[in-house]
């Protein structure tokens, strides 16, 4: 199976053509608009990061409130009863 | 046949300091795109045989090379190479993503430069049974030898760019050769 294709130009590329391709204000630009759409992006993703803790740091302080507010409730206390089975002959 | 390492589009380098003075200020980058264009550009169009598409995979070339100089760290070869580097990872990655056949378009006067005269047969003959070995090569071989031959680039530029080992590409360009070079004495046994 053939990879590759061979072609032999007659002409070579002349300066003056390439010339035409070269756009640095252009590449620039590009990389400008990059940028800032990844310095976009980081501060999306910081914010969110940001309101994400303050939202965890809210939900915390309201469910500890809300734990101090609750009455505490006395709990009765259990008493196990245990009977021991003495054997026969030993004073009780 | 032989071919004579005399790449006409021979690049002025910039040197390391430079560089490091692109890395403070990116504005400075245009001495790198001013410095590189034409042979990048050249290489990619050698490598396309189309002019859009060159030119597209130069700007993506050089907005990679804008986005990572601050990564560049000096390896003992031309910045250049680094260059051709990301050159040629933007070329392969448009061939796999399109799954087209590779293209090495080669200008006839180029040939005629780096070919001996004294050949002792018709230059036009040489130049279609040159494309027909040239063909049978490897992806690889033609890679190297396009590097060398076409780029002017060193053994260790060109073991920088494909991301081989220097041996490796100096025994695959020599069997390369050997194989052209078979080739063409048993057509002129025949």
């Amino acid at each position: 199976m053939r990879r590759h294709d061979i072609k032999i130009r007659r002409e070579s590329l002349g300066q003056t053509r390439i010339e035409k391709h070269k756009d640095f204000g252009g590449l620039m630009k590009v990389h400008e608009r990059r940028q800032m759409r990844k310095l976009l992006v980081r501060n999306m993703l910081t914010l969110m990061a940001v309101l994400f803790l303050i939202a965890l740091v809210i939900y915390g302080s309201i469910k500890l409130k809300s734990a101090r507010e609750e009455p505490v409730e006395d709990k009765p206390q259990v008493f196990i009863e245990q009977t021991i089975d003495y054997p026969d002959g030993i004073l009780r | 046949m032989d071919l004579k390492n005399d790449a006409t589009y021979r690049r002025n380098e910039i040197t390391a300091e430079q560089v490091e003075s692109i890395k403070k200020d990116i504005n400075q980058f245009r001495v790198v795109y001013d410095t590189y264009f034409d042979s990048i550009f050249r290489f990619l169009y050698r490598r396309s045989d189309n002019e859009a598409l060159a030119s597209e995979l130069s700007s993506n070339t050089f907005l990679k090379a804008l986005e990572n100089i601050k990564k560049y760290e000096y390896r003992g070869v031309p910045f250049s190479s680094w260059l051709y580097r990301i050159a040629a990872n933007e070329l392969n990655k448009f061939y796999r993503k399109n799954s087209k056949v590779q293209v090495f378009s080669i200008e006839e006067e180029r040939i005629r430069e780096v070919v001996h005269d004294d050949l002792g047969e018709d230059i036009e003959q040489m130049i279609d049974s040159l494309k027909m070995y040239l063909e049978e090569l490897k992806d690889e071989e033609l890679n190297i030898l396009e590097l060398r031959f076409y780029e002017g680039l060193e053994f260790t530029e060109i073991a920088y760019v494909l991301e081989k080992k220097e041996s490796a590409v100096k025994m695959r360009l020599y069997r390369s050769l050997e194989k052209l070079r078979k080739k063409f004495k048993s057509k002129e046994s025949k």
